[in-house]
Order: structure tokens, then sequence, then C-alpha cells
């Protein structure tokens, strides 16, 4: 993930990336919430091919739906998001290295 | 002083370091940047980093930018088959499953801190940081009231003010090639970074075509 990830969730954005498997589980383990309305589940597969189609299907159907009403149902997300740039803390997995 | 990381993607790893609260690197740790920022990882630079990385104990490759599938597997093979007894996949690959016998791997969100220090951070104004812009990047209005202006774009104005640049420059050649690999920077050069956000409403579109049509009469009484 880059900061292509965390500009638009951080700026109160819904996101639908394409990106390592896992991403999205990696995510909401920073600590960013996700809505229920879009299903993920694309980023469980590890096919790319497949998980492209998967996204595109989930774009489509997303594209059907009362985007608006989903907007305002969900502002609490998007509002938690944007403090997740003074909340989450600096990852210091790199640390590690000083262990080994 | 930290003067072991080399690349582009470590360019700032250095003051990242020092937020985490790390000063140093252990003193025999050898690190090799997986992905060719410079253009440099030829039959030379590997011979060179094969037998730099025996005078060490541990080894660290890393990626610290995010990388698709293909370039992954590459780099899975070439950590895989690198001969050295202690070795350590340093990456921002967050995919649980992703495993080399033999290799220890660490996931690091550096990206995450990179984008966090971005906002939260005082630039230090000696050091050249990864997409910094020596200052010279106009301050940011950020008008929230406009939707657009909500897609926003890097303190560093690498979205708008650098790389409309730069994609004038690559559309010449056949695929992408980054200036860095050519030796042109823009850090030095002024950046924009403010936006002009698109119009939202048919009626502002409107006007804005009328407006068009006025100064390009305009123009046509002094041609």
């Amino acid at each position: 993930m880059t900061e292509k990830t965390f500009e638009p969730l951080t700026k109160g954005h819904f996101i639908l990336p394409l990106s390592n498997t896992g991403s999205i589980a990696r995510i909401q383990e920073l600590g960013f919430k996700l809505p229920d309305f879009i299903d993920y589940s694309y980023d469980l597969e590890s096919n790319i091919d497949l998980k492209f189609d998967m996204l595109l299907s989930e774009f489509k159907r997303l594209l059907t739906l009362d985007l608006n009403t989903l907007y305002q149902q969900n502002k609490q997300i998007l509002e938690h998001n944007k403090n997740c740039l003074s909340t989450i803390p600096y990852d210091n997995s790199i640390l590690e290295i000083f262990n080994v | 002083m930290i003067n072991v990381i080399q690349g582009i993607e470590g360019d700032d790893l250095l003051w990242h370091l020092k937020l985490l609260g790390a000063n140093e690197l252990p003193k025999n740790v050898y690190f090799i940047p997986l992905v060719n920022h410079y253009n440099l990882h030829n039959a030379d630079w590997f011979n060179n980093v094969r037998n730099q990385a025996k005078n060490f104990d541990t080894v660290v490759f890393y990626d610290l930018v995010h990388i698709g599938d293909y370039e992954q597997i590459i780099f899975k093979k070439v950590v895989s088959e690198f001969e050295h007894p202690n070795k350590i996949y340093l990456t921002v690959n967050q995919n649980k499953s992703f495993q080399i016998d033999s290799v220890k791997i660490i996931r690091w969100d550096f990206m995450w801190n990179r984008y966090k220090a971005y906002y939260t951070e005082s630039v230090p104004t000696n050091l050249h940081l990864h997409h910094y812009s020596h200052g010279n990047y106009h301050t940011i209005d950020i008008n929230y009231h406009l939707t657009r202006n909500k897609k926003f774009m890097s303190p560093m104005g690498r979205e708008y003010g650098l790389r409309t640049r730069l994609y004038d420059i690559v559309k010449n050649h056949d695929g992408y090639i980054s200036n860095r690999s050519k030796g042109i920077t823009f850090e030095n050069e002024p950046v924009m970074a403010s936006l002009i956000p698109y119009p939202t409403n048919f009626t502002t579109i409107l006007i804005l075509v009328y407006m068009l049509k006025v100064t390009a009469a305009i123009a046509n009484l002094y041609i």
C-alpha cells in the first residue's frame, strides 16, 4: 500500500483498492474502518486476473446502488478515518531488525 | 550515523528511523534494495552486492514501496537464491501468506509512516526527503466545501506539479522510465500544489463555457 490508499481514506472517501492480497485486512488492522456495503472479498484472491475481474464486478454493482444514501448512512466511518492520521501510530516493525 | 541504506526508496529512511527512536542500525547488517529506482541493478552491481554481503552477519533485502505481483515473484526468486546464512526480507507487502523458505519476513508499512509524517511532522530543512521540493511548492489552500478539493494531493505536490511534467517527458518513450533513473529530478523546481476544482454543477460549466467564448471573441478582435 502507498499514499494512493491512505490519501482517500484520510480525506473521507470510500476506497476500492487493487493491491497485494490481504491489504484490506491490513487497512482494518491499522485502525481504519470500511463500510459493509462494499464487498472486499476480491482482496483475498491471489490470482491477479481473477482479482481484477472480481473488483470490476463489485465496482459495477456499486454503480447500481444509491451511493448518496450510502454515503450519508456511513458518514461516521468516513469521519473516523479522517482522524486516523493522528490516532494511528507509526508502524515500528522495522525495529525487529535490531533483535536479529 | 546510518549510512548503509541506498536507493531512492530509502532516501528518507534514516529520518523515518529516527522518528521511531532508532539513531543507528545494527553494525553487522547489510541492506540490499530490491527496487531498481536508480537503474543500477546490473551484473556488476549484483556481484558487488554479493561480495559485500559476505562481510556481514545478516542481509536485509527491502522493498519499501508497493510492488506488483510480477515484481514480487522476481524478488522472491532473487532473495531465495541469494547465498547467505541469515536473510531478512523487509517488505511493505502485508500478505501474510507471502513466505520464503529460510528467510525471515518483516512486514513494515513504511508508506504509512511516510504519509503520516508528511502531515504531522516538520520537514527538516537540511534533508532531501523523498518527493520533497525544498520548500518550493506552493502553500495548499484546501477548501473542503468544494467536493473536488477533497480529492486533494500530497503536500509535496507530486500528483499535480511533478507528475504532470513527468508525463510530458515520458510520453516520448515506449514505456515508463522514472525521471530519477534518467538523472532528472525536480527537487529545485517550483512545484504547483494548489488545485482549481472542476465544475461540479451544470450552471458553473455553462458560465465557464460562456467566459471562454467571450475571451475567444475578444482575442479575435486583436488578431
